[in-house]
């Protein structure tokens, strides 16, 4: 019997109609770009990476601005918080680039796992008897005006010391706003949250200033 | 690793696919386009914002102490009976029908600027706030008096008196310096268990025995002639314990051969007392 190779019909048959398909589609394509596109003149394009810089500065003891980096102390170390003491840290947040961000100020606050004693003997977290409060101005000016007297800054510090952030405030680029963040010991603060002992009760605190870019 | 290729990812060439190894593919293909979004929006993230850190700030607190002295007005050698138990109470025991001087200034080892003390006594309603005392400020002194025998407590208290600043008036119930304090205090019938010396001795020098029921007073004309060891229980309401040795001449004044505390002087700790 002679042995007879089948011709490949099928394989044929379908090579050219992928061809025709895709050739179709090409048509199509290109067409309908023709129809719909035109041609103008050359447009010169630049791109360019953003500039996006935020600058905060805390305001010393001799009215300079001092830059923050992860280990700057921004309240006064050798402050003891007593009825009545307040203590106002004032900051100052720069846009330092080319393009708009949403800044927030937050606080960070460490818990104590270890209370003090207070004079009847019984133990407290010294974070439960102070208050904070952090307000935002667009020149120092206006600060300096609120805070003025004691009783206007104690006004601010309303909250109890906890992790708090802001809400968002915008910023254009090459802007300046001002911070004032409030931290007192409310004068009723009475002998329960006074301590005795060698166990000095503190609060770790941290600031925390973040921007992220405004889209546009 | 072998093992496992063959068992979830390897295809045979003219063998049938496992439902196993799809879904394994399936699975790693999903993974894979999670872990590039997810790289994609934290690279985006960390380009788009900023965040500038502070160091870590300590807030610490101060606290107040005081340092008492209680004298008797006339005599300032002799010292009030003071008790204090774990150097945290400042107490005296007082007695009637004696003005006492009381000092009170704010301590050296304070750390508060300012405070006040609390002045009150064992069955009595009132309770007294003095003057602020600044730290490292002039001492406040002033005199006071008890209707009866009690035990009067200072309590430190840091911050300012919600009485300092108001205008003076009788009865305001806070003491400024010079001025003399009368705390009414409710008479009881049983005394505290200090067994003290009574301000008063009646005695008869001839009969050195016992002798009961004496009342007070009048130790001007025995006291002189009985020169000791007389043994005289005394069963009025305010000492009901035997009192032995008397002082012979200055009877109103006898407190001062048993005293055995130290007088109230160094500021420390105190307890709790109501403040009213």
């Amino acid at each position: 019997m002679k042995f007879q190779r089948k011709k490949p019909y099928k394989r044929i048959a379908l090579a050219l109609s992928l061809c025709t398909v895709f050739v179709w589609a090409m048509l199509g394509t290109g067409a309908s770009l023709a129809w719909f596109t035109d041609t103008s003149e050359e447009i010169t394009n630049l791109f360019h990476v953003a500039d996006f810089e935020l600058a905060v500065s805390h305001r010393t003891d001799v009215g300079t601005w001092e830059p923050i980096d992860g280990k700057t102390d921004v309240f006064d170390k050798e402050a003891l918080y007593e009825p009545g003491y307040v203590q106002v840290v004032y900051l100052k947040v720069e846009n330092k680039g080319d393009r708009a961000f949403d800044f927030r100020t937050a606080v960070s606050v460490t818990k104590n796992n270890n209370p003090a004693i207070n004079v009847f003997g019984r133990p407290f977290f010294l974070q439960d008897h102070l208050r904070f409060g952090i307000a935002a101005y667009d020149t120092f000016a206006e600060v300096e005006r609120a805070m003025q007297t004691r009783e206007a800054a104690a006004a601010i510090a309303t909250e109890k010391l906890n992790n708090y952030t802001t809400d968002a405030a915008a910023l254009a680029a090459g802007q300046t706003a001002f911070v004032a963040l409030v931290v007192q010991m409310p004068a009723s603060a009475g002998n329960e949250a006074h301590y005795r002992g060698d166990t000095v009760p503190q609060v770790e605190l941290g600031i925390i200033v973040n921007a992220t870019q405004q889209r546009s | 690793m072998r093992k496992l290729y063959h068992e979830f990812f390897y295809i045979p060439q003219h063998g049938k696919i496992r439902e196993k190894v799809m879904a394994a593919r399936v699975a790693v293909v999903a993974l894979i386009t999670v872990v590039c979004l997810t790289a994609m929006s934290l690279t985006a993230f960390a380009y788009f914002s900023y965040n500038v850190v502070s160091g870590t700030n300590r807030i610490k607190a101060a606290h107040f102490d005081v340092d008492v002295t209680v004298t008797v007005a006339d005599e300032p050698q002799q010292t009030a009976r003071s008790v204090r138990s774990n150097a945290v109470t400042h107490t005296a025991v007082l007695q009637p029908g004696v003005t006492y001087t009381v000092r009170v200034r704010s301590a050296d080892n304070s750390t508060a600027q300012t405070g006040f003390v609390i002045v009150s006594a064992q069955n009595s309603d009132s309770c007294y706030h003095t003057q602020q005392l600044r730290k490292g400020g002039e001492a406040t002194e002033f005199y006071l008096t008890v209707t009866a025998e009690t035990t009067v407590t200072f309590l430190a208290h840091w911050g300012t008196s919600s009485r300092s600043g108001t205008p003076a008036q009788p009865d305001d119930l806070y003491i400024t310096q010079g001025e003399s304090v009368a705390l009414t205090v409710r008479a009881t019938t049983t005394t505290t268990t200090a067994p003290t010396t009574q301000t008063t001795t009646t005695v008869t020098a001839t009969a050195p025995t016992t002798v009961t029921t004496q009342t007070t007073t009048t130790a001007t004309t025995a006291a002189t002639t009985a020169p000791a060891t007389q043994t005289t229980t005394t069963a009025t309401a305010t000492v009901p314990t035997t009192v032995t040795t008397q002082e012979p001449t200055t009877a109103t004044t006898a407190a001062t051969t048993t005293s055995t505390e130290t007088a109230v002087t160094t500021g420390t700790t105190v307890t709790e007392v109501s403040d009213q």
